[in-house]
């Protein structure tokens, strides 16, 4: 077993329970809707937002799951009494995350398809416009678990930087948010500059993203709207996440003593 | 096991001290390997570096040999074996004496002493 | 010289854990750094493992300053578990083995076998003198260079204590290692030692070697440690 191997049976074994509780989650939310429905014989009223709404949830579940077990690692030295770099330290948890979320994101997604073709006859959508909102969706979804994930390493490991500091120990959490509040304003600041919006806006994509459904007579109707997404954005949400990561890995290989 | 050294005493003298007295009661025998440094330090629960001197100053003294390869071996020289019984019974007289002394008896009164519970002891 | 401290701080805030320690151990010999609760031995060994880092003055492992990467040449055991609770003794020494290099699964296994661990058990299921034994397996089943142990007797009644000074003894590799037990149960170690340092809130106010200590002065350290220490409070 490479040490790397090592890492990710290792993470796996330490959050296997709460991705158990996730599914656990993630079963009484879709069957407390179904009862509802069959109960007062409202077929295709619930259920659809449910899994929607499940699946939007997973946008926090990757940086969740990071935290519950560096929560753990931060309780022992045991985590970085170990010779692998801290990308790999890191990249581990990482990976199980998005593994994790995968499975739960590809199952809701069955799920949908099963309510889909149940309903077919009520539903009216294109075959391709199906297949690319579920690929669109469930990227969007991972890649923003992702971005999110990268901040919250960022921050953990700033607020354990800073713990060897007795002076600012008990004000960690303040320097947290402080810094949270900084980059908002800050992002909101670069975001109204006239000139940056037009550079950032000057090359997009067409994604289709935007669902507009009506109910009408007994049944959904849904168009996929393209929305375009600004390429130099999505690239500045890579730079951002990248150095956040990048920044957390430097860190932990220097300052981080728990 | 760890507690049985006395403080002003080096250890390395105190173990070969004790290996010195198993040798003359002939619970070593003479020619009788002695255990790897490594073993006795295990057995003694002390450091083999201190094991490693105590058979050093046992060999300079002459009353084990070391033998390449081999081990450490109790001296098969009777002499060397017959002196170290002395030396032995000289450290206890000098305790025994030295208490005596402290007393207040006399040479004398020792000899006595030393012959009457020889006799108590027989009977 | 395996080990080196070079004029060494380390603060906690504005509290002194070390001030301007220069310390250095050699291969095949065990040191005992002696003293009470709080006095900085305990950030002395994190210092060599890598998991502090100094505010002044350089630490070195194998004439390599030290960092988080060292723990490859330097085995820990901690005072504090460092374990994965959920995990069983089996999974706790297989992440050994996929992490260290010079961990040696045989050696683990035979040292299980001697400590009566069984690995299918969980680790929070162990009694604390079991865990203490499991660390005490993670640590010696390493050919490290050094081996550092912090307070390997807390909590641990007297039985146990004499089956770890025997498997300390059995598993050290005294022609590669160097080996560094942080205590303030000295009595239990002493027949352990080559040297003995004695570190008094944040200094170091003494180095004897233990026998050299009892040939000249006619002291144990136990003895020596007391006088010291009295010594230093007195002036402050």
């Amino acid at each position: 077993m490479s040490a790397f191997q090592g890492l990710l049976k290792k993470d796996f074994g330490i959050s296997k329970f709460w991705f158990l509780l996730w599914i656990i989650f993630l079963a009484v939310f879709l069957i407390i809707p179904l009862a509802i429905e069959i109960y007062f014989h409202m077929p295709l009223t619930v259920i659809p937002v449910a899994v929607i709404l499940l699946l939007g949830f997973h946008i926090f579940f990757l940086p969740a799951m990071l935290l519950s077990m560096l929560r753990l690692e931060g309780k022992t030295q045991l985590w970085l009494y170990n010779q692998q770099s801290s990308k790999a330290l890191f990249l581990s948890k990482i990976t199980v995350s998005l593994v994790y979320q995968l499975i739960t994101q590809v199952f809701l997604t069955g799920v949908g398809l099963m309510i889909y073709q149940y309903y077919k006859n009520q539903i009216h959508i294109k075959a391709a416009d199906l297949f690319n909102g579920i690929t669109v969706v469930n990227a969007g979804i991972a890649l923003l678990g992702l971005y999110l994930s990268c901040w919250a390493m960022f921050y953990w490991t700033i607020y354990h930087s800073l713990g060897k500091f007795p002076g600012v120990k008990n004000w960690r959490w303040l320097v947290i948010v402080l810094l949270f509040i900084a980059y908002n304003m800050l992002s909101t600041f670069l975001a109204r500059i006239e000139f940056l919006k037009e550079v950032v806006n000057k090359w997009n994509i067409p994604v289709f993203m935007n669902a507009n459904g009506k109910f009408r007579q007994g049944g959904w109707e849904i168009y996929l709207k393209a929305v375009d997404l600004p390429v130099l954005e999505f690239v500045l949400y890579v730079i951002v996440a990248l150095s956040l990561f990048l920044i957390s890995c430097w860190l932990l290989d220097r300052k981080v003593e728990v | 096991m760890t507690k049985d050294f006395q403080a002003s005493k080096p250890i390395y003298i105190q173990i070969a001290d004790q290996l010195s007295s198993q040798i003359v009661r002939g619970e070593i025998s003479a020619g009788e390997k002695l255990p790897s440094v490594r073993e006795m330090a295990i057995q003694s629960g002390v450091n083999p570096n201190t094991i490693q001197r105590t058979y050093s100053e046992m060999e300079r003294m002459g009353i084990v040999e070391t033998k390449r390869g081999q081990g450490t071996f109790v001296t098969e020289n009777e002499q060397v074996l017959k002196a170290l019984k002395l030396r032995l019974q000289t450290d206890i007289i000098g305790v025994f004496v030295q208490n005596m002394k402290e007393l207040g008896f006399s040479q004398e009164e020792m000899i006595e002493g030393i012959q009457q519970y020889c006799r108590r002891e027989q009977a | 010289m395996t080990v080196k401290l070079s004029n060494v701080s380390k603060r906690y805030g504005k509290d002194f854990s070390l001030k301007n320690v220069s310390l250095a151990f050699e291969t095949g010999k065990i040191y005992g750094l002696l003293g009470p609760n709080g006095s900085g031995k305990s950030t002395t060994l994190k210092l060599i493992a890598g998991l502090v880092y100094p505010n002044g003055g350089k630490v070195e492992v194998d004439n390599e300053e030290v960092t988080r990467k060292i723990c490859r040449k330097v085995a820990y055991l901690t005072e504090l578990d460092m374990f994965y609770p959920s995990f069983t003794v089996g999974e706790m020494v297989e992440f050994y083995v996929s992490q260290f290099a010079d961990f040696d699964p045989k050696k683990a296994e035979q040292l299980l076998q001697e400590m009566k661990l069984d690995p299918g058990k969980k680790i929070k299921q162990l009694s604390k003198g079991n865990r203490g034994r499991l660390k005490l397996v993670l640590a010696l089943s390493r050919k490290s260079q050094v081996l550092l142990l912090d307070e390997p007797f807390s909590g641990l009644d007297p039985m146990v204590r004499d089956s770890i000074v025997k498997s300390l003894l059995s598993y050290i590799n005294f022609d590669e290692q160097t080996v560094i037990i942080a205590t303030h149960e000295i009595d239990e170690i002493e027949p352990l030692l080559d040297e003995a340092i004695v570190i008094f809130y944040g200094d170091i106010i003494g180095q004897k070697n233990v026998e050299t200590l009892r040939e000249e002065e006619g002291l144990s350290v136990l003895e020596w440690f007391k006088s010291t220490a009295a010594q230093m409070e007195g002036k402050k």
